[in-house]
């Protein structure tokens, strides 16, 4: 198994985020625009959340420190409308970059024989069954699914399409 | 098989599963309904995915593409808060489904000359190098994002969210 071509789109979806986010402001960043919605801070966070699952599930190390960030970002957790406690929209645009800065590196590297291993995430192993298959949808559509939202709250907002 | 098609079908049934998880028990009029700004609804989701089934088939089968951004639901449209716009959504979701199985049959049987032909739009070629890139960024990423922007539209209409990778056994 390879992880060729999901990296590769992790690598395109970075510069359709990074399109995404050039004009949200700290400001805004935890604003969602409508009840219960997922405004960017959030998306970010858990992005470079899962993201550094993802690594240390290939054998990285994980750009956040995942006991810290899951509460706030991971599987479940829902957005708080402040930064208070939490960590700040530079600081989590800085994460979420670097997160596929050394996903991209590892993504290089892994073995074969570790991404034929058993998905470590065992409820998951009736869709995706395998490390490498859990790894794919990580750096793909997970990633996907969630700047879709992201592009969402910009339409509320009407600010310009990117396409 | 190689390793990119077995990813993108992978990934390609997931995203088979929620589209129809995320428009199920979708009404009519709520299906064309915008609960916060332009927001792409589900009538348009569809219709804009299901064009873009349309290209995706035509590229597998090797046959002429048409540019999809001129299509009546292409990159150039705009959901309307009109149900009369569109099909009716369970039509729009049987065509989604069937779209899926389609695609998806047709690229297991594809042979390894479908990822050697050149990309078939010359907008394309700039960004999308590659015809599995066209792949790739067509079942991947096009389609899930749109999916992700459904999800934001169910929250925003106050209907309860759904998990691109539901658990088994779990409501």
């Amino acid at each position: 198994m390879s992880l060729e071509a999901p990296m590769t789109q992790y690598r395109f979806l970075r510069q359709y985020g990074e399109g995404l986010l050039a004009d949200i402001d700290a400001e805004d960043a935890f604003r969602p625009v409508y009840e219960n919605g997922h405004h960017p801070a959030w998306i970010i966070g858990h992005l470079a959340t899962i993201g550094s699952r993802g690594i240390a599930m290939l054998g990285g190390q994980p750009p956040v420190d995942l006991e810290e960030w899951s509460p706030r970002f991971g599987i479940g957790s829902e957005p708080t409308n402040d930064a208070a406690g939490g960590p700040g929209w530079d600081d989590l645009i800085a994460a979420w970059r670097t997160t596929h800065d050394v996903a991209d590196e590892v993504g290089r590297e892994v073995s074969d024989a570790l991404l034929n291993t058993p998905n470590p995430i065992e409820r998951r192993r009736d869709t995706l069954p395998t490390t490498g298959d859990m790894a794919v949808f990580i750096f793909s559509s997970h990633e996907a699914v969630h700047l879709g939202q992201l592009s969402a709250w910009r339409r509320v907002q009407g600010r310009p399409r990117l396409f | 098989m190689s390793d990119l098609i077995l990813n993108i079908l992978m990934l390609w049934e997931r995203n088979g599963d929620y589209g129809l998880a995320l428009t199920d028990q979708v009404g009519a009029e709520q299906s064309v309904y915008q609960p916060a700004g332009e927001l792409n609804h589900p009538a348009w989701v569809l219709s804009h995915l299901n064009t873009y089934h349309e290209t995706l088939e035509a590229i597998i089968h090797g046959h002429a593409v048409t540019d999809p951004k001129d299509a009546a639901f292409g990159m150039r449209s705009q959901p309307v808060a009109d149900v009369k716009a569109y099909v009716s959504l369970p039509r729009l979701r049987d065509e989604f489904l069937w779209g899926h199985r389609s695609i998806a049959d047709a690229l297991r049987l594809a042979g390894p000359a479908l990822l050697e032909r050149q990309v078939p739009l010359e907008r394309w070629q700039n960004w999308l190098p590659t015809m599995s890139a066209v792949l790739m960024n067509l079942m991947v990423w096009h389609e899930t994002l749109h999916l992700g922007q459904l999800s934001a539209w169910r929250r925003a209409a106050g209907l309860p969210p759904v998990s691109i990778l539901p658990i088994p056994n779990q409501p």
